[in-house]
Parts: C-alpha cells; sequence; structure tokens
C-alpha cells in the first residue's frame, strides 16, 4: 500500500466483499428452502441433506483448483497466451492462510517478483479471502441450480461429483475467459456479462439439461401417452419463502459482480467510481433501478403468462433479473423491465416445449429460469449494447457485439457447460451410480428414516406408559 | 500463589520456550512471530506449521477423496439392501401407504352441524 488512498481502499474491499458474502449466502438458504419445499414428503430430508453438502464439496474443490484455475487460464490457455502466473491461488499458497502482508515466500517468488506482477502482498492478503470466497458462493449458486431439477432421483454421491465438475472447475473456467478483466474472450469477442446471466445461470442451466437427459423423469411424471403430470410441491410455502431469500441473496450477488472503487484511469483525469468486473464504470444506483426494474418486469410477466400461478410468478422475478443481468450495468430500467418481460416469456414457453417435445423432468424450472434465461439475456444485450466497448484496458479493443455474445452462450451454455456434464453424467450412469433404484424411489428416498422414526416413537411412547404403570401400580 | 503469578511461570515465552511447559504445549514447528510489537507491515504468514502447506493441502485432499468413496460405497450398500427389501411387493405398497393422499374434496360435512363460521353453509 504504497498511500493512505490505496491501504484505503483495499481495507474497504476487503469489507465490501466480505459484507457481499454475507448477503449472498442467503441465496444458498433460499435454495435450501425452495428444493425442499417442492420435493415430496418422503424425499424431503434426502432432498435437504444432497443440496446442504454441496455447500462443503463444492468448496473443498474450489479451494483446490477453482481459484487457481480463475487466474491460471485467463488466456485459454493457448488463444490469447500461455499459462498465468497466479501465485496467490495455489492451494498451497501462504497467501490461501493468515497472512498479514509483509514479505513472505510466495511459491517460490521474491517480493520483488511479486511487486513486478502487480501483485503485491499487501493486495492479496487483504482481498483474497473474501474475494474467493464470493466467488465461491456463485460456485454453490451453479450447483443449487443443478440440484433442484435432479430431485427425487438422483444418487447423491453422483450428483456431487457433478457439482464438484461444475462449481469447481467449469463454471470459473469460463469466468477466467469472460468474466474477467483480463479473460480472452472479453478481449478478442468483446463479451460483456457483467452480473452472470450466461457465466453463471446459462452455465449451470446448460449443465442441469445434460444431466436430466441422462437421468430421466420420474416416475410417473408423464402419462402414457407423453403428457406431463404436475408433481405438487410438498410445501408451496417454503418454496415461495426460498425464492424471497433467493431475491435477497441476489442483491449481494449484484453487489459481489462489482468492483467497489476503482481508480478509472480516463485519459488525464483519475476518478473513483465502482466498477463492473471487466474495469467498466458503473454505479451501485444504476444497477439498484435496473435489478427492481427486471424484478418487477419479470415477476408481471410470469403472474399474467402462467394465470397467477405463485410459483411461476416468483420464479419469473428471478428469472427476469437472470435475463437482464449482462447488462444491467448500463441499460436503462425501461430496458431492463422489456429484457426481463422477453426472457421470462421465451423461457416459460421453452420449458413446457421441451418437457413436452424431450420428456424432460425438469423438478423446479432451473434449466428455464437459469439456463434459458441466462443464454436469452446474454444474445439481447449483444444486441442492445452493440458498439459499446467492452474493457478500459490497453489491448482490448473489441466492441460488444450480438455475434460475440451469441459465440459466448455456445461456449458457456453448449461447449462448458452442457457437455463436460453430458459426458460425465453419462459415465455416472453406464456405471450405475447415477440413479437410485426404481425401488428405492417408489418408496421415497426417506423411508428408512420414517421407520426408524416411527420405531423410536413407538418405543419411547411404550416406555412412557411402562412409566405410568409403575407409578399408578396400575 | 496468585493465578497470574503460577501462570507466568509454567507458560512458555519466546525467551524461555520450555520452561517449565507441559509436553502437548511445544511447539512441533518454529512458531512464525515471536511478539507482536513492532513493524506490522513486516509480518507475513503467521498460521503454525509455515512451510507444511503441501502436506496439509494432501492431507485434506486424502480425506475428501476417502468422503467420497465412503459416500459412493454406503450409498450403493444401503440402496442395494433397500431395493432387496422392496423386492417383495407387500413391502412397497405398504412403503407407499405412508404418503398415499387423502382425498380431502370427497370428505362431506357431518349433517346438521353447524359451519365453521356459525352460518349455515347448506
Amino acid at each position: 500500500m504504497d498511500n493512505p488512498v490505496d491501504a484505503l481502499v483495499i481495507l474497504f474491499t476487503e469489507f465490501y466483499y466480505w459484507v457481499t458474502v454475507v448477503i449472498m449466502f442467503l441465496i444458498h438458504v433460499g435454495f435450501c428452502l425452495y428444493e425442499v419445499g417442492v420435493s415430496r414428503e418422503k424425499n424431503k430430508l434426502n432432498t435437504l441433506m444432497k443440496n446442504a453438502m454441496l455447500i462443503p464439496v463444492i468448496t473443498v474443490a474450489f479451494f483446490f483448483v477453482g481459484w487457481w484455475i480463475y487466474f491460471a487460464f485467463q488466456n485459454g490457455p493457448g488463444i490469447t497466451g500461455g499459462m498465468k502466473e497466479a501465485p496467490h491461488a495455489t492451494p498451497w499458497s501462504e497467501l490461501m492462510g493468515t497472512h498479514l502482508g509483509g514479505p513472505g515466500d510466495v511459491a517460490g517468488l521474491s517480493e520483488d517478483e511479486i511487486a513486478a506482477a502487480g501483485e503485491t502482498n499487501a493486495t492479496w492478503a487483504r482481498v483474497n479471502g473474501v474475494f474467493w470466497a464470493a466467488f465461491l458462493l456463485f460456485s454453490w449458486t451453479t450447483g443449487s441450480v443443478l440440484s433442484g431439477a435432479v430431485i427425487e432421483r438422483i444418487r447423491s454421491g453422483a450428483f456431487w461429483l457433478l457439482a464438484m465438475l461444475v462449481g469447481g472447475v467449469t463454471w470459473i473456467l469460463d469466468a477466467a475467459w469472460g468474466w474477467s478483466n483480463e479473460g480472452w474472450m472479453v478481449q478478442l469477442l468483446g463479451f460483456h456479462d457483467a452480473y452472470a446471466s450466461c457465466v453463471v445461470h446459462a452455465l449451470a442451466g446448460g449443465s442441469a439439461l445434460a444431466i436430466l437427459i441422462h437421468l430421466g423423469p420420474r416416475i410417473g411424471r408423464f402419462r402414457a401417452d407423453g403428457t406431463p403430470r404436475v408433481i405438487p410441491a410438498h410445501n408451496t410455502w417454503m418454496v415461495i419463502i426460498g425464492l424471497f431469500i433467493i431475491y435477497t441473496g441476489f442483491w449481494g450477488f449484484y453487489a459481489a459482480c462489482n468492483i467497489p472503487i476503482l481508480e478509472f484511469n480516463s485519459g488525464e483525469v483519475a476518478t473513483f467510481t465502482a466498477t463492473t468486473i471487466y474495469e467498466t464504470p458503473t454505479t451501485l444506483s444504476a444497477i439498484t433501478f435496473n435489478f427492481i426494474m427486471a424484478l418487477t418486469g419479470g415477476m408481471l410477466c410470469a403472474y399474467m403468462i402462467s394465470h397467477g400461478d405463485p410459483f411461476w410468478t416468483f420464479s419469473g422475478g428471478l428469472g427476469g433479473i437472470i435475463t437482464a443481468s449482462a447488462g444491467n450495468d448500463l441499460y436503462h430500467p425501461y430496458q431492463a423491465f422489456f429484457v426481463a418481460v422477453v426472457g421470462v416469456w421465451c423461457a416459460y414457453r421453452l420449458h413446457y416445449w421441451v418437457e413436452r417435445t424431450f420428456k424432460i423432468d425438469d423438478a423446479v424450472g432451473a434449466v428455464a429460469v437459469h439456463g434459458y434465461c441466462g443464454s436469452i439475456g446474454v444474445i439481447v444485450a449483444g444486441f442492445l449494447l452493440w458498439g459499446f466497448p467492452s474493457s478500459p484496458k490497453e489491448g482490448f479493443d473489441a466492441v460488444i457485439t450480438p455475434w460475440g455474445q451469441f459465440a459466448g452462450f455456445l461456449i458457456m451454455f453448449v461447449g462448458l457447460g452442457f457437455l463436460p456434464c453430458f459426458v460425465f453424467a453419462g459415465l455416472l450412469k453406464m456405471l450405475g451410480v447415477l440413479r437410485i433404484p426404481p425401488e428405492v424411489e417408489l418408496a421415497g428416498l426417506d423411508h428408512d428414516l420414517v421407520v426408524d422414526e416411527v420405531a423410536q416413537r413407538l418405543e419411547h411412547a411404550a416406555a412412557e406408559r411402562d412409566e405410568v404403570r409403575q407409578l399408578t401400580g396400575a | 500463589m496468585p493465578l497470574a503469578e503460577v501462570l507466568r511461570a509454567v507458560m512458555p515465552t519466546a525467551e524461555q520456550p520450555l520452561a517449565a511447559v507441559p509436553i502437548a504445549a511445544v511447539p512441533i514447528a518454529e512458531v512464525p512471530v515471536e511478539d507482536w510489537v513492532g513493524e506490522l507491515a513486516d509480518l507475513g504468514p503467521v498460521y503454525p506449521w509455515l512451510g507444511s502447506e503441501i502436506w496439509m493441502f494432501a492431507a485434506c485432499l486424502a480425506f475428501c477423496v476417502w468422503f467420497m468413496i465412503w459416500k459412493f460405497v454406503t450409498e450403493h450398500r444401503k440402496y442395494d439392501s433397500t431395493a432387496r427389501e422392496m423386492g417383495d411387493g407387500d413391502r412397497l405398497a405398504d412403503a407407499l401407504a405412508i404418503h398415499e393422499p387423502e382425498d380431502i374434496t370427497q370428505r362431506k360435512r357431518p349433517r346438521g352441524d353447524a359451519s365453521p363460521g356459525g352460518g349455515d353453509l347448506g
């Protein structure tokens, strides 16, 4: 920290991200409620544990490799350069531990070498953990998107491996490419996805779709003539409260996508502003307008097309935010509103078309809300932001275009989302460890627990009756 | 003897690290900081077992791999056993019956009862 302003910026950044992480934790609370509420009574505890345990399994994967991938793979590698040094992000780095910012032997590099790379211990010692955690919370989100879609018939072990692949590797690889200030997709394609429509949501939706294809629908989900049956949620209140809490957590998500204060050099003038992950300027005011207007457009549209269905109305609010997120740093609130309306309308129609045509059983509509809305959002941003510079960095001259955004959708939804999960889920299916046996599915994943609990209650009741007999001498 | 003096006598210091110290308190690696006085900016990593990061990483990785293997093995056993148990159709029918929904639309109000609101809805 060369001067007091730098020091203040670093300390503010540290605290800023720490706060966003706490708020973002609510996303996971909401996903848990939502998913457990949608499941049937006979599966609710298994559903809870499958979702809750993705926290530790994705966390270790992200600590081991994810954080390093984000910095090391920004050039491809092999597209705009080789692997980049990321001494602060290796799982054995001193900067991944308690570090006070002074000199230290960072993965064999001297402090001079680190300073030359623009990465001083003073900075990373304070922002590494909170920055890591903010990205980790996005990783959990990708895992939760998968988790909801596949409930009531996937084996937890298989699901956690798939969640580790998406949360610890594929999403962070696409973030390195298209959601960093030095990613090759930003440099060459002018790719822009300020609040992760595609980077997080479309990728997770594409991954979920691939897994669902191999997994197949729940027993009884489709009639003999191929038309779908509705499997009602066991607790609609829990579903709706969960979605409300996800909305709350998304405020933290938006804040975490920004770099809070950055010295933004425009010619000879230096000003301090909030910036996106690409270091392009925006304001918290602008994104607040757009977040709420996108939520509004999504809810209105979903209420209308679903004729007031609570599940779709609340999901539509989320879908609206996700659709507008790619350009919410620059949109006018009316634009955010109508982008959300278009995204939610298309996603709703696509959901039922895919369900009927391909017999895809997406239990929570995750592919629609995250996959379709995110994909539509990133492509629409290419038209609305056509010609805007994608980055202030020297050598990053590509402007935002529809084809750059479309290429981004293909790379993320298809290339890094759908394909790896299709291959890996196919392998797990081949090994017979993807889906639970039909007998277990019919009896319910909690059947053993229910039987045990009934036996425990009966035993305890018998003990109480014995006690009464002894007391009364009867 | 006041408690503070007892503690001073038995607890190690930077100058006298092993004075009357119970064996459990002996550090197994060099402590990276001697005191908290001085220039904070000079302090780098301060966690215990500095230099053992690779080993700690390997141990954590091994534990996580073990967890996943344990999960796959136990899950496989459990589902196999439940599937065998449920192979008998009656057991499966009983299991389904636990969660069989009641058709509440067919519930009838006993004739002659007042409605919950006190009025006669009939």
